[in-house]
């Protein structure tokens, strides 16, 4: 078996040959495509970790802005709450103030229409028993009707005091009648009674004139030239209406 | 007198020295890895098309190949182990090829290459442990594997070659004497089954020589 040396060492050469030249035109062309492949995918790696970071940073403040918003519009909302809660108070106090108001303007025009009411009602009731005791009084005959009222006169003028009756004689002096007024016409005989019994009363002679008033209801109103005594129930209601009328405006005063 | 089947025939003569058949081989497998290599990464780019992808996958694969094997970056030992794989690949196909004879199928090739993993598992070790390391690690684990240790560099490196040499010159013998008595066709499986060996050959070559290597750098 032969070996050859030179065959040997030229192998040998020739593989180390070899080997520079794929070092030089394969494995360090290929390594350095595949480090630079490696830092550009790191750089892009480090480019996207960067964009990750700032996406994350606006992401964040973002999320602070947010929540600023959120912070913003729940002040806003309790402000808003706030001042409606405050207007709320100033309409509920407005509207209280009103609606007192109303109650007390009610109250008074209720108080006010109530007195007017009794007062109407009190004219009416004294109208009515006018009107009634009119008609009761028609029932009876004129003279036994106006027979109480010249006792009443009688004693009326028995009760002045002398001075003051004799100035009502000296007003009778000159001739001037007495003119009695009844509610009723009187008859003719009934002229001679007054004059008799008034001139007894007054102590003097005078003539007396009849006249009829349906306005007096009852009773008489005696007319001398310068004074005049009536003494009727139009006199007497009149009175109470007088009396009534304090008592219709005490009753507004309770309403209030 | 019969001339030896193993001898390799002189092509011709460079003053004293004769070129053999395998080293003009070896020159022609050389000039077209390097003019492949050329032009395959004339126009690298970082976003790659298909062949720059299927090259730079083989070249990760051989790399991935010596990290697993050394367990240690494959920078320094790729220019050497990567050139062993590729050209004993290349070297023991040749044989495929009518008329070519493969380099490996003579003994000077894979003593040459084994004679050259040698030397390289020494120069590692000493350039990773320092002279004194690299050679107090002959006694390691005892001192009594010292002359053990030896004579197991020298023979593993040995077997290397034969290996290598036994295989392919077997390879080329079996199918050589098929075509001689039973004519063309029916070699045709014994060459496809050539094309595994060679490429297994190759593969395990490499390997050993990185275990070689990976050994005398010792672990990280």
């Amino acid at each position: 078996m032969a070996f050859d040396g030179w065959t040997f060492l030229l192998q040998a050469a020739n593989f180390a040959v070899l080997v520079w030249l794929l070092h030089r035109f394969l494995y360090r062309p290929v390594l350095a495509i595949i480090a630079a492949r490696k830092a550009e995918i790191d750089r892009q790696y480090e480019q996207s970790v960067t964009a990750k970071s700032e996406a994350q940073g606006q992401l964040a403040s973002a999320a602070a802005e947010r929540a600023g918003i959120a912070a913003e519009r729940d002040a806003v909302l309790a402000r808003a709450a706030a001042q409606a809660e405050e207007a709320g108070v100033a309409l509920r106090g407005e509207a209280a103030r009103s609606a007192a108001g109303l109650l007390e303007e009610a109250h008074r025009k209720i108080a006010a229409e109530r007195a007017e009411a009794l007062t109407e009602t009190h004219r009416v009731a004294v109208e009515l028993a006018g009107d009634m005791a009119r008609r009761l009084l028609a029932e009876i005959p004129a003279t036994l009707r106006t027979e109480g009222w010249l006792e009443k006169v009688e004693q009326y003028l028995a009760a002045l005091p002398g001075r003051e009756r004799q100035g009502l004689a000296l007003q009778l002096a000159g001739g001037a009648p007495v003119r009695v007024v009844s509610a009723s016409p009187l008859p003719e005989s009934a002229r001679e009674l007054w004059r008799e019994r008034l001139g007894r009363a007054l102590r003097c002679d005078l003539t007396v004139e009849l006249t009829a008033d349906p306005g007096l209801i009852a009773g008489v109103q005696v007319n001398f030239p310068a004074a005049v005594l009536e003494l009727s129930w139009r006199s007497q209601l009149a009175a109470l209406r007088s009396q009534d009328a304090p008592a219709g405006e005490r009753a507004h005063a309770d309403a209030r | 007198m019969i001339p030896s089947p193993l001898a390799s025939s002189v092509v011709f003569r460079i003053g004293p020295i004769p070129i053999a058949r395998p080293v003009v081989t070896t020159w022609g497998i050389m000039v077209l890895m390097a003019l492949g290599s050329r032009l395959a990464t004339r126009r690298l780019r970082v976003h790659p098309d298909l062949p720059q992808t299927a090259l730079e996958a083989l070249i990760l694969a051989v790399c991935g190949q010596i990290e697993e094997v050394m367990r240690r970056d494959c920078g320094p030992f790729l220019p050497l182990l990567g050139t062993l794989f590729l050209y004993l690949c290349a070297a023991n196909l040749s044989g495929v090829v009518p008329g070519v004879r493969a380099p490996t199928a003579g003994l000077e090739t894979p003593a040459a290459l084994a004679t050259i993993v040698f030397l390289a598992v020494h120069y590692f070790g000493v350039r990773s442990r320092g002279v004194l390391g690299y050679l107090a690690s002959f006694a390691q684990p005892k001192l009594i594997m010292l002359p053990l240790n030896i004579v197991s560099a020298v023979t593993r490196t040995f077997s290397l070659m034969v290996r290598l040499f036994g295989n392919i010159m077997s390879g080329e013998f079996l199918i050589a004497l098929v075509v001689a008595l039973a004519g063309l066709i029916v070699p045709i499986p014994l060459m496809a089954l050539e094309i595994l060996v060679a490429i297994v050959q190759a593969y395990i070559f490499t390997v050993l020589a990185a275990v070689f290597i990976g050994a005398a750098v010792g672990g990280e």
